[in-house]
């Protein structure tokens, strides 16, 4: 018994100690502009996925997985192939619908806060940002227009994705995923696309680790929950109910977090390139915001029931930590200029 | 010297202040005491009511319209989001309605909210709500325009799910989301197409571009981007749903404020699409359609806040038929009038039965009777008995919407989530799905 227990303790230490190793890692990614640098970089992220779904799971390869990543570190080392195939390469390695799948598989075998880490670090972006910067022409204007409608239309796919998921996490990765393909999709959209994407990527990060983290914490005091039934955990759980409530909204756009402003530079960055495009992103932000109210009223609101044990209360540097954050992002909302580089 | 500037923005900046203490201290977990709450709510309709009337009587003593603008919140790339506000007689009309009846919606809620459990976040919401729809009325372009009506939209939909254990209202608030969201997606796209084929996204400004080739189609826009705020066809479903919010206080504001902003929005942007057929009749016949459909469901309805809801849904639809007419005065006097009546029929529904009894003019021996006159005599009696059925029924609308809409849009996605499980095999590790 002794034993277990402390087998359990290393575990969840090395677990823990995997997870800042990872987010280490990632947010290497974020600092490299050279694109050697990068796609060892991305390799490397890509091997701490691999090590991480085999300590997890099996020791099975995660097949799906490689190859995407392998797909998105092409594209660094071999600038200079077609253009449908370093489109082709971008759109795998992004995970644009349908190889969002390499993804899903890699939902299924990694722990959920290591999975969370990989959607809220945004590596694709960064993959992306790092291509873009260091071989400024190597997507033509219609490539890239291509890729802009693919990836709105997986966003599109992704937040009705999200209608009909019933796991709190998966509602908020479907979210989370289909906001970042709009983040790409604005940034393919010109120099004021750009400024929209870093500002939506910066809302996007921050929001999706608070609200991931949320839901990672109501697992952990009461389990599974189920989008499709009500928990009512608004008065055993306030603290983190009222983050979840301010957090969301500001997340999918409403006035007050700097996504608002954000999507409204996008719609106006991608009108003048495709008018389809545009109506796709509009919807798929008006599904987002469902989805999120939809698990908002799953989680928190329904006929109070009692719970059958004491959870055990959340930690109290977590509270400030999470409040903190989302007062960071409302002062985002407030002043969304500070996000913006080149202003006038 | 105060200039006019400085009241309006003062007067903002004042009424933004005590709804910013009370969100800020729901959000850290330190709510306030039952009276500062009060007394906060109760400092911002006072201020709400003073920079009103001060506007007022700006107004009056001759400086005309003004447009006053702030500067720059965002500027990239050619692109700007500039808080510009509006000071004339259609912003005025609807600043004084919100400022006056916000008043007494306050009042009545005291008694109302006295030791409710989560009455902090009631006059937070409250207080919220006045204060977009002041952004709304003032809103000098579409910009802040649509900010106000996105805070509008979220503060009614948390106040219809504010009992939170009532499992009613929490479907009911999703299905009033869903439903403006699809309209707020409209404006959106409007806003868009404005900023992208117009000079300008000034409401001063519009009667000019009135010529555009983009006029038609953004005024069409427009037209379907109020239908959810005002419940006009077909996106009339949640109104009567929306009356499961707390007390006869909220339903004032959703059930007489919020309700109006669609015939308000079409009155601000008219010089635009005036000269258009489209977005005019688009206007007149969804208009025509509600006020006819509202009439025959309203008399079927049971309860009195249902039936003022429906009566609300059929005036509003004259509204709109008065703005595709071009009757701008009528339509404004109409919707002030409406507003002050719907207040009054709010506030007083919940002692109905006993304002009937205690009435001189009615007596005693209330009785409702069948009042078989020219309807019967014009439709025939099996038909009207079919009418009926229907109108009890909602002539079908809501299931009209699960099939045509809500269902294969699930639908589809959830065909997409099987295709993935079955392309990777189940729902996953630990998964509920």
């Amino acid at each position: 018994m002794q034993e277990q227990l402390e087998l359990t303790v290393r575990d969840q230490r090395g677990a823990r100690i995997a997870l800042v190793l990872g987010a280490a890692l990632a947010a290497v990614l974020w600092t490299l502009d050279d694109p050697l640098e990068l796609a060892a970089a991305w390799l490397a992220f890509g091997a701490w996925t691999v090590w991480r779904a085999r300590a997890s799971t099996s020791p099975q390869l995660p097949l799906l997985a490689l190859v995407g990543g392998a797909c998105g570190g092409v594209v660094l080392l071999a600038p200079h192939l077609p253009q449908w195939a370093l489109a082709a390469c971008l759109a795998i390695g992004a995970g644009v619908a349908p190889a969002h799948l390499w993804l899903e598989s890699l939902r299924r075998r990694l722990a959920r806060d290591e999975f969370a880490l990989v959607l809220v670090a945004q590596p694709f972006v960064a993959l992306l940002h790092g291509f873009v910067h260091a071989y400024p022409g190597a997507l033509e204007p219609q490539t890239l227009e291509v890729l802009q409608r693919v990836f709105v239309a997986s966003a599109l796919i992704q937040s009705g994705l999200a209608l009909v998921r019933r796991e709190p996490e998966r509602v908020l990765g479907a979210v989370i995923q289909s906001q970042s393909a709009l983040v790409i999709a604005g940034a393919a959209a010109g120099e004021t696309g750009w400024e929209a994407a870093r500002m939506l990527l910066v809302s996007t990060m921050g929001s999706g680790l608070v609200l991931m983290s949320i839901a990672s914490e109501l697992r952990r005091r009461f389990g599974a929950l189920d989008a499709a039934s009500h928990h009512a955990l608004a008065k055993t759980a306030p603290k983190l109910h009222r983050l979840f409530v301010v957090c969301g909204w500001t997340f999918v756009g409403l006035p007050g977090g700097a996504a608002f402003f954000a999507e409204d530079l996008l719609f106006h960055a991608l009108v003048g390139q495709s008018v389809a495009a545009t109506v796709g992103f509009i919807v798929a932000a008006g599904f987002n915001a469902i989805a999120f109210y939809r698990l908002y009223l799953a989680l928190f609101t329904g006929p109070t029931v009692r719970p059958a044990y004491a959870p055990s209360a959340t930690a109290s540097w977590k509270i400030v930590a999470l409040t903190l954050a989302v007062l960071a992002l409302l002062a985002l909302g407030l002043a969304p200029s500070l996000l913006v580089q080149h202003s006038g | 010297m105060i200039t006019l500037e400085t009241v309006l923005i003062g007067g903002l900046l004042a009424a933004f202040l005590p709804c910013a203490a009370m969100g800020l201290s729901l959000l850290i977990g330190a709510p306030m005491s039952e009276r500062r709450s009060q007394q906060s709510a109760h400092a911002q309709a006072l201020v709400l009511f003073v920079v009103a009337a001060a506007l007022i009587v700006a107004h009056f003593r001759g400086d005309g319209p003004r447009e006053l603008r702030l500067a720059p919140l965002l500027e990239a790339h050619g692109y700007s989001w500039t808080p510009v506000f509006l000071l004339d007689r259609l912003s005025l009309a609807y600043v004084a309605l919100v400022a006056l009846v916000h008043q007494v919606v306050v009042r009545f809620s005291i008694p109302a909210f006295h030791r409710e459990s989560g009455a902090q976040r009631y006059w937070f919401l409250v207080s919220l709500l006045a204060l977009s729809l002041w952004l709304v009325s003032l809103a000098g372009n579409i910009d802040v325009l649509f900010v106000g009506w996105e805070l509008v939209g979220v503060c009614s939909v948390s106040l219809i799910a504010f009992f939170r254990h009532n499992l009613r209202s929490t479907e009911n608030s999703l299905r009033a989301l869903v439903y403006y969201r699809c309209c707020d997606a409209a404006m959106l796209f409007a806003a868009v197409w404005i900023h992208h084929e117009l000079p300008s996204s000034d409401f001063t400004q519009f009667a000019n571009a009135a010529g555009s080739k983009a006029a038609a189609g953004i005024g069409a826009l427009l037209v379907l981007s109020s239908l959810a705020k005002s419940a006009q066809l077909p996106m009339s479903p949640w109104l009567h749903r929306a009356m499961e919010g707390p007390a006869t206080s909220s339903a004032i504001f959703y059930g007489a404020l919020s309700v109006h902003l669609g015939p308000w929005l079409l009155l601000r942007t008219q010089p635009l699409w005036d000269e258009h057929l489209l977005p005019r009749a688009a206007c007149g016949l969804i208009g025509l359609a509600t006020a006819v459909y509202a009439s025959l469901v309203g008399r079927t309805r049971p309860d009195a806040k249902t039936a003022l809801a429906y009566a609300a849904m059929a005036q509003l639809g004259v509204i709109y038929v008065e703005i595709a007419l071009g009757l701008e005065t009528l339509a404004l006097v109409h919707l002030w009038a409406h507003a002050g009546l719907r207040t009054w029929q709010f506030l007083r529904s919940s002692s109905l039965i006993q304002d009937f009894q205690a009435n001189p003019l009615v007596g005693a021996d209330v009785r409702l009777r069948a009042r078989a006159g020219l309807w019967r005599a014009l439709v025939g009696a099996q038909l009207e008995r079919r009418i009926y059925l229907a109108a009890m029924r909602l002539f079908w609308l809501d299931a009209l919407h699960w099939r045509t809409v809500a269902r294969p849009t699930l639908a589809l996605f959830g065909w997409v989530q099987r295709v993935e499980e079955r392309v990777l095999g189940g729902a996953g590790r630990g998964s509920a799905e």
